[in-house]
């Protein structure tokens, strides 16, 4: 039993290898980690980061406010007529 | 300023277009030709022949380069929601969020687990093991979709929820309402099956190019036979889904249905366009002829709508106005765009006050507005529409897109039956000698003819949409965040030069690795 435990590798030991041992006998998998490694990198570093924050933490750092923000921009604001008109002209064009 | 607000929406359309429609070359690819590579290695599994591990191999050889390049690039699309469509983003609330979050679990755990034992295991795991890690990355890879399309259904049919005006935000009430809506099971097997579809047309292309070259035909002949059964199905599966597909966007997306055909002015026992040329001149509301040219198969729209060859189909005019025909024949009124326009601009002051009596603490006061919301909510969107034809998709390119789509998906249908018969026929084969060069160059053809036929399907699906990134409630203009349009385009070009890197890299090694494999000897190869 003490013997078994000092051959047999444990389970994550076990994993390492597996993942280890598959990598290392790849072919065109090399190219492709190396395709896939440079597009992670391309993704979430440059793109992400530079270009991709997250618009509304910009506005505010609480929910309430971002619930806020939100509200002005999907509800009527000033310059924008208080009373709407439905052009009747265009509704009788279809009936 | 309207101007400017414009071109920051079409941009951002743009830029949501292009890198959904670059992410949608490699997932369709990877849905079919995972199914393929499992039901080739259940036949290894089954039978222990060598050739068919062989087979096995050189596929799932093809589908990991595609999949590894194809990995993460759907990501982009979800930056895009924080930063571009970030009133939509919070508008949508977790309705969103708890599908994708399951699907980046699945995708990450199942899909990333069982594929490495499917390339790294082959002597490593039991074959049964094995086996079963490829059957689990074809369905991990489905149902990772599965919960993408929920998503994206939801937009197109917005149930199981409820808006909180307090938050402005829709929280879920029914999750099996957002995730089993007639919308959402429609729309996951339509997809994913056509997925089946490219999956197969590849197999069968890329088999077809060998032959060309004379090698490997056992493998081939193999490959063709697997290829050709799951192209059928999916095909099969994906016409009588698409039918269902109809009746839920007849039922729901009216506006989309009536931009598909082209249709302006409806009747009851309405005819399909089975062939047509639109009148670039015709506009909404005008006396112009809808067609300058067209071929209708009687009663087909009324039958593919609703089932019932004498129902009345509207047409784009006919839902703008709120015109319905009833059974007897009879003209009934409906809610006009006019007064859904105003029902939506009502909410939106609603929305406004709510906001300034939750503010002032006032709660009876609150409870009142809360309903006038209620009672106005579903016609939310219609309230930030100018005039009624802004909520019109651009008919030609909804007309055109469905019509190449259902013509390719029948040319499809024909060419996975009569491939199935020639292979299981090597008689028949032999009387078609003389053509027998052209076949294989027309199967090759028949896979970038598939993939357009896919991308028809989701401009159909997306195009016959808008105005909406939510159905009624939420057009893009509003959806979209207050940011310029140079910063959009910046953002664009980019994605426009990384994806076409990735898909320069993607068709090249693809290429490469069905030369090698073109040049070894796939039937006596040695594993």
């Amino acid at each position: 039993m003490g013997t078994d435990r000092r051959t047999k590798p444990g389970p994550v030991r076990r994993v390492w290898r597996f993942y280890r041992d598959g990598f290392a006998s790849m072919t065109v998998g090399r190219t492709l980690w190396l395709i896939i490694g440079i597009k992670l990198v391309v993704f979430f570093v440059i793109i992400k980061w530079v270009f991709f924050p997250d618009f509304l933490s910009g506005q505010s750092d609480s929910d309430e406010g971002k619930a806020e923000y939100v509200r002005g921009r999907m509800t009527p604001r000033e310059g924008m007529p208080q009373e709407y008109i439905i052009n009747i002209k265009i509704r009788t064009a279809y009936e | 300023m309207s101007n400017l607000l414009m071109d920051v929406v079409d941009w951002s359309r743009a830029q949501f277009a292009l890198t959904a429609m670059y992410h949608w070359l490699f997932v369709p690819l990877t849905l079919g030709l995972g199914v393929i590579v499992a039901i080739m290695e259940t036949a290894y599994y089954r039978t222990r022949d060598e050739k068919w591990l062989a087979t096995t191999k050189f596929w799932m050889t093809l589908f990991g380069v595609n999949f590894a390049i194809g990995v993460a690039t759907g990501i982009i699309l979800e930056f895009e929601f924080g930063t571009n469509w970030s009133n939509y983003s919070w508008f949508v609330g977790d309705i969103f969020g708890a599908p994708l979050a399951v699907e980046g679990i699945l995708a990450f755990f199942m899909e990333s687990t069982f594929i490495a034992v499917m390339f790294f295991g082959w002597k490593k795991v039991s074959p049964k093991f094995h086996l079963a890690a490829t059957w689990l990355t074809a369905i991990g890879a489905s149902l990772s979709a599965l919960w993408i399309l929920v998503a994206n259904a939801w937009m197109q049919y917005p149930t199981g929820v409820t808006f909180n005006p307090d938050t402005m935000r829709n929280e879920m009430t029914s999750f099996l309402d957002v995730a089993c809506s007639p919308m959402a099971v429609s729309k996951f097997f339509h997809t994913v099956l056509s997925a089946w579809v490219l999956g197969g047309a590849f197999v069968v292309g890329v088999s077809a190019w060998m032959l060309l070259r004379g090698r490997n035909k056992a493998h081939c002949l193999r490959s063709i036979k697997v290829g050709a059964w799951v192209g059928f199905v999916g095909i099969v599966v994906t016409s009588i889904t698409g039918d269902s597909s109809a009746v839920t966007v007849a039922k729901y997306q009216p506006m989309k249905l009536a931009a598909m055909e082209g249709l302006y002015d409806g009747q009851r026992e309405q005819p399909i366009v089975a062939f047509g040329i639109l009148n670039p001149d015709k506009q909404p509301g005008d006396d112009r002829d809808a067609y300058l040219f067209d071929v209708s198969i009687p009663y087909g729209l009324s039958l593919l709508a609703t089932h019932d060859p004498q129902a009345f189909v509207p047409g784009i005019n006919d839902l703008i106005a709120g015109r319905f025909i009833d059974e007897n024949g009879d003209t009934v009124a409906t809610m006009s765009y006019a007064e859904r326009m105003e029902r939506g601009r009502h909410a939106q002051e609603a929305l406004a006050r709510y906001g300034e009596l939750s503010a002032a603490g006032d709660r009876t006061a609150l409870e009142q507005v809360r309903a006038e919301i209620d009672s106005n909510f579903a016609h939310l969107g219609y309230g930030y529409l100018d005039k009624p034809e802004e909520a019109v998709p651009n008919v030609p390119l909804t007309f055109y897109s469905f019509h190449f789509m259902v013509t390719v998906g029948g040319y499809l249908a024909v060419f996975m039956l009569v491939t199935l018969v020639l292979v299981y026929k090597p008689k028949w084969r032999a009387k078609l000698k003389k053509t027998r060069r052209l076949g294989y160059h027309l199967a090759v053809w028949t896979i970038p003819l598939t993939y357009l036929c896919s991308m028809s399907g989701w401009i159909v699906a997306e195009v016959g949409r808008q105005p909406w990134t939510i159905q009624d409630l939420m057009p893009n203009k509003v959806a979209i965040s207050d940011l310029s349009a140079g910063y959009v385009q910046v953002t664009f070009w980019i994605f426009a030069v990384v994806f076409t890197a990735l898909l320069i890299a993607d068709v090249s090694i693809l290429c490469r690795q069905i030369a090698k494999g073109s040049r070894s000897d796939l039937d006596k190869a040695e594993h």
